[in-house]
């Protein structure tokens, strides 16, 4: 990041490969698989490329820097076109384990990813920065600029909704 | 740390308790031993994978793609600042040169002019020290 930070189109090509495709995949999660999430996760990179002068690595480190940029870009976006969904933090009353496990047996995986890409921007975020790019709560809270205690709540939230909806999906289907 | 407790818990952070805050893994752990956490866990930990299904996916292509566009886009950028620099000095360098040249023209001539004082009078001259002439100069 100092040689980036220098000019280094080299050193900034080495970054742009190694981080580009979890930038893609959290903007793809956001997003909802829209096209805009290449344009979003190039967007993050030539930011990431005009602030790296001022990046300071002792503040944060660059993977959580360079998801903040893209999960502001990406909920920025997601809020363009279309409206807020409806949030439905409730808790669960039955968990059905089995149908999970019909829906994991199936491969069903259309159906989760439609129940998540109703959730809302955040709620995705949170997901995506958890679950499919691995970060711990610390992390994934740092980079949506949020505390821990919050980011908590945010993805208790995510996961209840999204069960909730993955449920009643199948259930759906079902009749 | 209670089984209620422990539920809230795998509901929030999944099945793996090596991803839940560090300070709440011991207490977990020892409970996770009975028969009611580890379905607790078993149940999270199906949701989890459910999840983790959906991960979106991005290809090779897709992704060298996305970094040439970068590159390109940097590159164009950066073109266009200093195009626009350009500009902005071809914008001052004119009036500023000419303010000079002026300058210059101006000092000149005050030097010169002095040097060059003809003896002849004028009409304007004439005008302007009419109040030195005799009274009868007419009449003469």
């Amino acid at each position: 990041m100092v040689q980036v930070a220098q000019g280094d189109h080299r050193a900034f090509r080495v970054l742009m490969s190694r981080h580009m495709v979890r930038a893609i995949r959290i903007a793809d999660a956001v997003l909802g698989h829209s096209t805009d999430s290449d344009d979003v996760a190039q967007e993050a990179f030539v930011r990431a490329w005009r602030g790296a002068p001022s990046f300071d690595p002792t503040v944060a480190r660059f993977t959580t820097w360079l998801y903040r940029i893209v999960v502001n870009l990406a909920i920025d976006r997601a809020r363009r076109p279309r409206g807020e969904p409806i949030e439905n933090a409730e808790h669960i009353a039955t968990d059905e384990p089995s149908v999970l496990a019909d829906i994991i047996a199936k491969e069903d995986t259309s159906t989760v990813t439609e129940c998540l890409s109703q959730l809302p921007d955040r709620q995705r975020a949170a997901l995506a920065l958890f679950h499919f790019e691995g970060l711990s709560g610390r992390e994934a809270a740092a980079a949506m600029e949020m505390t821990e205690k919050a980011f908590e709540s945010l993805l208790v939230r995510a996961r209840a909704t999204l069960k909730q909806r993955v449920l009643a999906a199948q259930t759906r289907s079902r009749r | 740390m209670t089984l209620g407790e422990f539920k809230a818990l795998a509901e929030t952070w999944g099945g793996d308790i090596g991803r839940w805050p560090e300070h709440l893994r011991s207490a977990a752990k020892t409970l996770a031993g009975t028969s009611d956490a580890a379905a607790i866990l078993a149940d999270a930990d199906e949701f989890d994978r459910l999840i983790f299904a959906a991960k979106p996916q991005a290809s090779p292509d897709r992704v060298n793609q996305a970094m040439f566009n970068v590159v390109t886009t940097i590159a164009d950028r950066s073109h266009r600042r200093a195009l626009n620099g350009t500009l902005s000095w071809r914008r001052w360098f004119v009036p500023a040169a000419s303010i000079v040249c002026a300058a210059i023209l101006g000092i000149s001539l005050g030097i010169i002019k002095p040097l060059k004082t003809s003896t002849q009078p004028t009409i304007l001259t004439m005008v302007l020290d009419a109040g030195s002439f005799d009274p009868d100069w007419m009449l003469r």
